[in-house]
């Protein structure tokens, strides 16, 4: 731990002064900001979690899709080396 | 504590190192307005704090898992389409020579009726039905 982890921890926050008085004290207030950043967080990960889920879903999706293309692909290639030795055959014919 | 009495209109409070890191976790700096918007979603919350402590544990357990296997199946997702583009460029890689023999092709007679009918059928597909792959 650096020195600078045992400065006691000065952060602060600045609220009006009426809705201060108003919670009364200092600790309340406190704990009234941490349960509200609590919730904000929990809507935050909720927000990740589903774009978390979506995003496995479109590479699930592409899993299972790939394949299919990488073979109609690789047969097309295997087509057009057999067109290409027909070609060059037509080529090398003599006339 | 209590709070000391101010004569300006706003107070200074010292925050936890808690509150602080959940700041830095959400991205969003505590001004005065975002501190009120806390305080006032902590009033309406402040009878649930060990609930949403709870939840907050469960969701980041969740999100901890569901990124784990998003880097797995993206990983596996990634290398197939690098697959699926080698593929696709080896063919049309093909097919572009096909096409120049095909040209090439074009002005040559050849001598069964066969070969001619071959021929058509190459120079049809190659030239008269092309397209990029």
């Amino acid at each position: 731990m650096s020195a600078g982890d045992e400065r006691p921890f000065r952060h602060k926050v600045k609220i009006p002064r009426d809705l201060g008085e108003k919670i009364g004290s200092t600790e309340k207030i406190i704990r009234l900001i941490k349960v509200g950043l609590l919730s904000l967080r929990a809507t935050s990960l909720e927000r990740e979690i589903t774009d978390l889920t979506k995003r496995i879903g479109d590479s699930e999706k592409k899993i299972a899709e790939l394949p299919k293309e990488i073979d109609r692909f690789q047969q097309l290639l295997q087509d057009a080396v057999k067109d290409r030795k027909r070609l060059e055959k037509l080529l090398n014919e003599k006339r | 504590m209590q709070l000391r009495r101010s004569s300006g209109k706003s107070v200074s409070i010292p925050v936890s190192r808690e509150i602080i890191q959940l700041t830095r976790e959400l991205s969003i700096s505590l001004d005065m307005e975002a501190v009120q918007n806390a305080i006032r979603l902590g009033t309406e919350l402040l009878s649930q704090e060990s609930e949403l402590e709870h939840t907050l544990e469960k969701l980041e357990e969740t999100k901890k898992r569901l990124a784990s296997n998003f880097r797995r199946i993206a990983s596996q997702a990634l290398q197939l389409e690098s697959r699926c583009v080698g593929a696709r460029s080896q063919f049309a890689a093909v097919s572009r020579d096909n096409r120049v023999l095909a040209m090439h092709l074009c002005a040559r007679s050849l001598k069964s009726r066969r070969e001619e009918q071959l021929k058509e059928q190459l120079i049809q597909k190659y030239i008269m039905n092309y397209r990029n792959a």
